[in-house]
């Protein structure tokens, strides 16, 4: 081997201790893993209080520790926690950006922009509003027995979402995308305090609406779950009818096996109307009452019924949408540009004036497929 | 001019992750919305026929680079004064495609690395590997072609579920207008320029092979690319897509399989690091020979490192901000680019086949 090739090895040995690594290398000792982060606003000072939950592993299966800072802007702010917590932060283990109502009302915008441009911040984390209280307060809470880190346990809330059907999910690129493209208003689930054993937890459920990127109202359970079925999300729910049969009024609970909801646009002389069409298998999972609701008659009544009140109810909530947030959440416009471009070309400018007015045809057809393992309801005896 | 005369198959590897080298960063067609598939379709076919004009000229002289067809076709002084612009142009586009790259890594990856050591590492790897030339870059291409290109399909299979066809609509609702520059990026700045370079490197022993070659290799690499881009427009949305530095990294963080395969945008790093090294490997290659030829200088190995550091410096000097891309406005730079990789080398091969006819006449 010519001394030439030696040196050549001998010096690249030695730049591989010395590069490998770059000048990113961090120990884990050497920074604090973020696992999620909430933003509030000062009014009066005019910065934003930003807090981040931080896990601690002194604590054997590590800790969730809360701190919380200001800054003028969120960058500043996340700069700023250096002093707080003496380490760097690092943050692409966050899973999950709680929003104060306060922020939501001001537009998402400024805090949006850092996330989706920042490399390092991850734009996967799911984003949650907190309408009642403080942000950081739900990054505070007492933390269940078995997941003793916050935000792991909220990401894990939202992941189950799709069993549980009390909220809509969202991904942070996925608000960005809503709030980019036309015809669509974003909508953010919401996460509030709750009281589990005497102990303060977390609780999902409800539905903020945005139009733009300023919050503008809020969605109730069922508001949410006829939302979720437009947007084509509630597969496994439950539908809870109160049918009167035979004079008298019951309550019957059918277990959703299916829904399959299809929106699509018409032109009409005075503009575009939209056409919902819910269809949904179902089962009888409980009837509260002795009526023999398979009886061909009852039955009837029964699907007849369901349709109806379904139909109503997904039609006020539309109405209320419409007139009361005037915010697109369904993303009706989105579909009239795709078949209608000409018309969404003309009118797009005035949007939301036109969305409040926009005609809404719901068409419901509930199939009930099983009643489970009984054909009669349980009689008393005397 | 030393031959180092290469086979089709390398060829055809040299030429796909040329491609794949700004196909896996930057995006494609930018601004043409949902039209994309359209575009893409045109500026594909579009790459296509000037591929052919490529392969045609190698064809002619077969056992010949564009440096040998020049100097054939030309008189010195036209041949040397053409080579001269080239020599600027490839020096252009070596600092600028280094200095991207090493911008690149450090954003997506690594923030606090000074740009300059990324850049320092890449052009020492290619001073050692331009020191063996042609043959060894061909072989090398083909290796690595097999570990990249499945590197990005994976990731898009992974994507499929997240996917929302109906992004491709509506048609045209901006007319076709605003779509014929970005079809026309797609033909020359995407595939023609990538490619381009090779043609002073590239040398075959038979007529049928350049062919083979670019046309091979533009089919393949073409749809990788065009299909990976379709992919991660449907999953970003035309919006998104559109103000994305890098699209195809950023969809790449989406990938999300259980917690078991997540964060796959390094392998997209990896992926196009070893396309650029390719596509920087035969600029460099090109600089330097050309370098050689300008001053009759019978071997360019002694030319490789000195090379190296002016483009390192220059890359420290010029590449200041990952914003800057041409010393004039934007809107040019797709000109600038068709003067090199589309109507010089037409003329060339106009000049190959008027002097072919006046042979075979003069032999009749």
């Amino acid at each position: 081997m010519s001394s030439l090739k030696k040196l050549m090895i001998i010096l690249l040995i030695c730049s591989l201790q010395l590069v490998s690594g770059c000048w990113n290398y961090r120990e884990v000792n050497d920074v604090n893993i973020v696992t999620g982060l909430a933003i509030d606003y000062d009014s009066k000072a005019k910065q934003y209080i930003l807090s981040s939950e931080i896990i601690d592993f002194s604590v054997e299966g590590g800790h969730g520790e809360v701190i919380s800072i200001r800054g003028k802007t969120l960058f500043d702010a996340i700069r700023n926690m250096i002093s707080k917590s003496g380490k760097k932060l690092y943050f692409g283990h966050a899973k999950v950006f709680i929003i104060s109502e306060e922020v939501a009302e001001k537009g998402l915008v400024p805090i949006m922009d850092l996330i989706y441009r920042d490399a390092e911040l991850r734009s996967d984390m799911w984003l949650l509003v907190s309408d009642e209280t403080a942000a950081s307060d739900l990054l505070n809470v007492a933390i269940t027995e078995l997941e003793t880190v916050n935000s792991f346990h909220l990401e894990k809330n939202m992941k189950s979402q799709k069993y549980l059907s009390k909220t809509y999910t969202i991904l942070q690129w996925r608000l960005v995308q809503d709030i980019y493209a036309e015809g669509i208003s974003p909508a953010i689930p919401l996460v509030r305090l709750s009281k589990r054993d005497g102990k303060l937890g977390t609780e999902v459920k409800g539905t903020a609406v945005f139009r733009g990127d300023k919050m503008v109202g809020v969605l109730d359970e069922n508001e949410t779950k006829l939302f979720l079925i437009l947007k084509k999300l509630n597969q496994l729910g439950l539908w809870i009818i109160e049918p009167k049969i035979m004079e008298e009024q019951y309550k019957v609970t059918l277990e959703m096996f299916n829904c399959d909801t299809n929106i699509s646009v018409v032109p009409t002389d005075i503009g575009p109307k939209i056409l919902v069409d819910i269809q949904s298998h179902t089962g009888i999972a409980e009837v509260g009452g002795t009526v023999d609701i398979l009886e061909e008659n009852a039955f009837k009544q029964l699907e007849k019924q369901s349709e109806m009140q379904i139909k109503q109810d997904t039609e006020d909530f539309i109405k209320r949408v419409q007139t009361e947030y005037k915010s697109d959440i369904f993303g009706f416009g989105k579909l009239i540009k795709k078949r209608m471009p000409k018309y969404w070309k003309e009118h797009k400018g005035d949007w939301n004036e036109l969305f409040s007015s926009l005609p809404v045809e719901v068409t419901v057809d509930i199939i009930i497929r099983s009643s489970s393992l009984t054909y009669k309801p349980i009689k008393i005896s005397r | 001019m030393s031959k180092e005369i290469i086979t089709s198959n390398q060829g055809a590897c040299i030429i796909i992750l040329s491609i794949s080298s700004y196909g896996l960063v930057l995006p494609l067609g930018k601004g043409t919305g949902p039209d994309i598939w359209l575009a893409s379709l045109i500026g594909f076919t579009g790459a296509f026929l000037i591929y052919y004009m490529y392969s045609r000229i190698l064809s002619q002289y077969p056992g010949k680079n564009l440096f040998d067809i020049l100097d054939d076709l030309f008189s010195k002084p036209i041949a040397k004064i053409v080579v001269l612009v080239y020599m600027l142009y490839v020096f252009n586009d070596i600092v600028s495609v280094i200095t991207f790259y090493s911008e690149y890594v450090i954003t997506v990856s690594i923030p606090e690395t000074p740009v300059v050591i990324i850049a320092i590492f890449l052009i020492f790897l290619i001073i050692w590997i331009s020191r063996y030339g042609m043959e060894v870059l061909g072989s090398w291409s083909i290796f690595f072609v097999i570990l990249n290109a499945p590197i990005p399909l994976i990731i898009v299979l992974l994507l499929t579920p997240e996917m929302d066809f109906s992004n491709f609509m509506p048609f045209l609702y901006y007319g076709i207008k605003p779509l014929i520059e970005p079809t026309a990026s797609i033909s020359i700045s995407s595939f023609a320029a990538n490619a381009f370079l090779t043609l002073f490197l590239f040398s075959f022993k038979t007529r049928h092979e350049p062919y083979k070659a670019y046309l091979q290799g533009l089919a393949w690499g073409g749809f990788l690319n065009v299909g990976v881009h379709l992919v991660v427009m449907l999953l970003l949305g035309p919006e998104l897509y559109d103000v994305t530095f890098y699209p195809i990294h950023t969809a790449a963080t989406k990938v999300s399989v259980s917690a078991l395969l997540q964060r796959l945008e390094v392998l997209t790093i990896l992926a196009t690091i070893t396309a650029a090294f390719v596509k920087l490997t035969v600029g460099f290659l090109v600089f330097t020979r050309g370098l050689a030829y300008l001053f009759n200088l019978k071997d360019y190995k002694n030319l490789l490192t000195p090379c190296g550091l002016l483009v390192i410096s220059f890359s420290i000097i010029i590449g200041k901000s990952r914003l800057w891309g041409y010393p004039f406005p934007e809107s040019l730079g797709l000109y600038f680019i068709m003067t090199f990789v589309l109507i010089i080398p037409l003329i060339i091969l106009i000049f190959a086949e008027i002097k072919k006819r006046r042979c075979l006449k003069r032999e009749s």
